[in-house]
């Protein structure tokens, strides 16, 4: 087709399309979606963490805190990262509270060890924080997918990582609050696991989720029809 | 108010006007654009061929009008819409990349097999008239199963339908008779040995 007729095609099909929230309100909107399907999760599993005490332990305090800047700093670094002509340099600021993170869970396994000796680094599967970790992350997973295919998918893998990131980040903090009786060990296997291989899906299945192939696939304008 | 909207950026003002519906507004801001992308791909890719450099400023095109919705008016334009022209080029050497890797350019196919004997097919119908002599010695039976099954091209069962012939039977006087012909018509390359 040649372009001049590409360009009358698309112009007379358009529609009034409203602009993109700026990323930080598009990540409040994320939370405020999952948000719910936690607290009801939450409120069907009961809490086992008895929070005052938890409040009282600083690692626990900045393990938690640091948690949620993560995901929260992942959240808008993912809806950042698909808009057009952004600087992406910040998006390394994230890796600080993801230190603080891994730090505080690997301080835990060793006051662990020196607590309870090899049996602080006993690994087990969890069964009974499995289904309450699929039905919390479960929204916040398909909601960051099916925001992050509004954007453009400038660098589909980084985009999907860092959704990726911030979903385990809080299904992190969401499971630390309910679910006692992990040691860090498990914390740091298990839970950090979960970043890892929800990361490195998203890294592997990033072109297909996101991607221009699918975008313009969508347009409803005869694109090469002559 | 827009930055855009008070003129100090033309192609953004159109572009919000665009993403309001005004459809004449979205057709200048696409053509300023096309001429934009089109100089851009030709000052990176010179040696792209005409067609295959205006396919890639219609697949650029078409990128901006799926992620038009991602445009701030606040924001200057041309970095938006270079973001998204860079990406699509890097994306087309990437796709290219990965072709020229996989894919050898020859002017000529190659042939099936190098052995002279897997070639035959320009030699072994060259000269019809020989060919025709030739058939004409094989015995009844191998000159009906060539008939059918490679001049007239039927199936092994439309030719056992219409010569009563066995499929077997065909097939094994379809064999003789090959290696025959080429006996006949190619003596120095063997057959038969």
């Amino acid at each position: 087709m040649d372009t001049s007729r590409l360009i009358t095609e698309i112009a007379a099909g358009s529609e009034p399309i409203p602009r993109l929230p700026p990323p930080w309100v598009r990540a409040a909107m994320w939370l405020a979606l999952a948000m719910p399907v936690m607290v009801v999760v939450m409120a069907f599993h009961g809490l086992e963490v008895d929070l005052v005490t938890a409040l009282g332990d600083n690692r626990f305090v900045i393990e938690q805190i640091a948690t949620v800047a993560t995901a929260l700093g992942a959240a808008v670094a993912a809806f950042h990262s698909t808009i057009p002509g952004r600087d992406r340099r910040w998006y390394w600021l994230i890796s600080i509270p993801l230190a603080v993170w891994l730090a505080t869970v690997g301080a835990g396994c060793v006051s662990d060890w020196r607590a309870m000796g090899p049996a602080g680094l006993r690994l087990y599967l969890d069964t009974g924080c499995l289904l309450p970790m699929v039905l919390i992350g479960f929204v916040p997973v398909v909601t960051m997918v099916a925001m992050l295919r509004r954007g453009a998918p400038l660098s589909p893998r980084l985009t999907l990582i860092l959704g990726a990131l911030a979903t385990a980040g809080l299904v992190n903090f969401a499971l630390r609050i309910f679910h006692i009786g992990d040691v860090s060990v498990m914390v740091l296997v298990w839970h950090l696991g979960l970043v890892a291989a929800l990361s490195a899906g998203a890294g592997i299945l990033a072109p297909r989720i996101l991607g221009w192939a699918r975008l313009i696939a969508g347009l409803p304008v005869s694109h090469r029809a002559a | 108010m827009d930055k855009t909207a008070e003129n100090a950026d033309p192609l953004g003002a159109l572009m919000c006007l665009a993403q309001a519906g005004d459809a004449a507004a979205y057709d200048r801001l696409l053509r300023q654009c096309a001429d934009l992308i089109r100089r851009t791909v030709k000052r990176r890719y010179p040696f792209l061929a005409e067609p295959d450099a205006e396919d890639l400023v219609q697949d650029i095109l078409l990128s901006v009008h799926s992620v038009r919705a991602t445009y701030d008016g606040n924001r200057p334009f041309v970095p938006w819409l270079m973001t998204i022209v860079r990406n699509r080029i890097a994306d087309m050497a990437r796709r290219y990349a990965r072709k020229s890797a996989r894919e050898v350019a020859v002017e000529k196919y190659p042939e099936t097999f190098e052995a002279a004997q897997a070639n035959m097919a320009d030699e072994v119908y060259g000269d019809p008239e020989a060919l025709q002599q030739a058939l004409t010695k094989l015995p009844e039976g191998q000159r009906t199963a060539i008939e059918l099954l490679k001049l007239r091209e039927m199936s092994l069962k439309e030719a056992s339908e219409a010569s009563g012939m066995s499929i077997s039977a065909l097939k094994v006087a379809t064999h003789r008779a090959t290696r025959a012909l080429r006996m006949t018509l190619h003596p120095s390359d063997g057959y038969g040995h």
